[in-house]
């Protein structure tokens, strides 16, 4: 992270942001007033908090976790927009953060609020790409139906996890395997994403596999997940 | 009458049936394995074409520092161009990779039956079709395997291997021993739509081609988003744009046929993109435009 470009923008910290932790170094980054970008992060975003952000601040962004940015923002029947963008930093339930960042944006978002963010997270190292405000976004609307269909190919006895993982790895390239990856995020990570994209779209390859469920159930009984 | 094949010779006779990508790549990769590999196209001058193709993407290899000049040689040498069917009687092993159309392939193996010593192994790269079906249209169910290659097949290592219900299990050995012999890692799957990997591959590909038709994403941030988070060697797109939108569309018709499941239906935005010209790095354009349609691998 190149620390000797001082980006002009604020943090509103809400607290356990998934995006940047305490320690994060972007953070380090932000300045402690006079800017007219604010990042808003954290869990507890609240609509009141970003009305009050965006007739102050030129750009907004605001930190989602599952949910679309048109749950903090009222609805106009397709003419939403602003100044406000959301944001999340793409990682698998708890692991490790990537650099990728996915901005969402709505039908009539300004452009120089697109541009801004574009430059604040790009300054920082980090890979934005821009979305519209879908259940999902892109990388879960893409890998959650795969690990699926990878947890109900284990049940259909299409191969076994290791001939999974390594089928897909070698004839795909893909670094990991998706067995290899949920045992890593967990399987209730993996229920939960599905589940809010399921409730939100009702495609059913987004409904959450039985062993997903099934990782719940024993949570919700005390046991080990 | 089905006769149990002979054991295989070191190094088989091979012979690769399509011209296309696909056929291209396992031919490169059996030749480079040392077998002598006979290469038959129905169009024959996709032959002539292919064999450039291969000239090429060897000369690139030895130019990478991937292959040294004397191999590159050796494997070119080793090509046997056919210009009929009767051409491929002295193949031990016949891998067909033509495209994704029963009647076309049965058609086919009814041909080759009559031509092939009854102990050659017939093989099928299908990605969809089911290994049983066209082992009972072969005329030499015991005798037949699915091989499937993972494109491109000359450089990625991994042959899904399948047996369909009357495959013989001195068939199997042999192919999976072949497959080892070349140096490609075959793992066996079971007879199912779309094996291992286009089970997985062709809907995930689906999805992504919808978010473009439904303008959440374009496909530069798609794929880049799929690289940078989940560290695929390539993108959806692209790799939609080399396998080719001519191709997807004939494998979600295919597999949709099979198997009804929505995920797998031809999104119509490929429809509309085949019928615009734009089957992907082949012709210049797909979801991205290319400068180059040379075989991959080959360029520079």
């Amino acid at each position: 992270m190149n620390s000797s470009a001082k980006l002009s923008f604020l943090i509103i910290d809400t607290g356990n942001s998934r995006s940047f932790d305490e320690a994060d170094p972007f953070r380090d980054l932000a300045s402690s007033g006079g800017s007219d970008v604010a990042i808003i992060l954290g869990s507890d975003m609240t609509s009141g908090l970003i009305q009050i952000a965006q007739a102050s601040f030129v750009t907004v962004l605001v930190e989602l976790q599952t949910e679309c940015l048109s749950a903090h923002i009222p609805d106009n029947f397709g003419r939403e927009g602003g100044n406000v963008i959301g944001f999340s930093r793409y990682r698998l339930g708890n692991s490790t953060l990537t650099k990728l960042v996915e901005l969402v944006v709505q039908p009539e978002t300004d452009d120089a609020a697109k541009a801004a963010a574009v430059a604040i997270f790009e300054s920082a190292g980090l890979v934005p790409v821009t979305c519209r405000d879908m259940p999902g976004r892109i990388v879960d609307r893409l890998i959650r139906p795969y690990f699926n269909q990878a947890l109900t190919a284990l049940d259909e006895g299409l191969a076994d996890a290791d001939q999974l993982d390594r089928a897909l790895t070698l004839g795909l390239g893909y670094r990991r395997g998706p067995i290899d990856l949920m045992r890593e995020s967990g399987l209730e990570a993996h229920f939960h994403v599905t589940d809010a994209i399921y409730r939100a779209i009702g495609d059913v390859a987004y409904l959450p596999a039985r062993r997903a469920q099934s990782a719940i159930d024993r949570r919700r009984r005390g046991e080990h997940p | 009458m089905t006769v149990s094949p002979d054991p295989m010779p070191a190094p088989p006779t091979v012979a690769v049936i399509g011209c296309g990508t696909m056929g291209i790549g396992i031919a490169i990769v059996a030749a480079r394995g040392g077998c002598p590999t006979i290469i038959y196209d129905a169009d024959r001058a996709r032959v002539s074409k292919a064999l450039a193709e291969i000239e090429m993407f060897l000369a690139g290899s030895v130019k990478r520092g991937k292959l040294d000049p004397q191999t590159a040689t050796d494997t070119l040498a080793r090509f046997i161009l056919a210009s009929a069917i009767s051409d491929l009687a002295s193949a031990d092993l016949v891998i067909e990779a033509i495209f994704e159309d029963i009647a076309a392939k049965a058609d086919l193996y009814g041909a080759l039956n009559r031509v092939c010593p009854s102990g050659t192994v017939f093989a099928s790269n299908t990605s969809t079709l089911s290994i049983t079906r066209l082992a009972a249209a072969s005329g030499r169910p015991e005798n037949f395997v699915g091989l499937h290659f993972c494109l491109p097949a000359q450089l990625m290592k991994l042959v899904e291997v399948t047996p369909g219900l009357r495959t013989s299990a001195e068939t199997l050995t042999r192919s999976r021993t072949f497959c080892e012999a070349v140096g490609q890692i075959p793992i066996e799957t079971k007879d199912r739509p779309g094996f291992i990997l286009n089970h997985f591959a062709i809907p995930l590909n689906n999805r992504a081609i919808r978010l473009v038709e439904q303008g959440v994403a374009t496909a530069r941030d798609i794929d880049l988003a799929m690289k940078t988070a989940m560290g695929f060697p390539m993108g959806p797109l692209e790799l939609v744009d080399l396998v080719g939108l001519d191709t997807q569309e004939r494998l979600c018709d295919t597999f949709f046929s099979i198997t009804n499941d929505p995920a797998l239906a031809c999104p119509p935005l490929v429809r509309q993109m085949v019928a615009a010209g734009w089957l992907g790095k082949k012709s210049g354009r797909g979801f991205y435009e290319y400068s180059s349609s040379a075989t991959f691998g080959a360029e520079g």
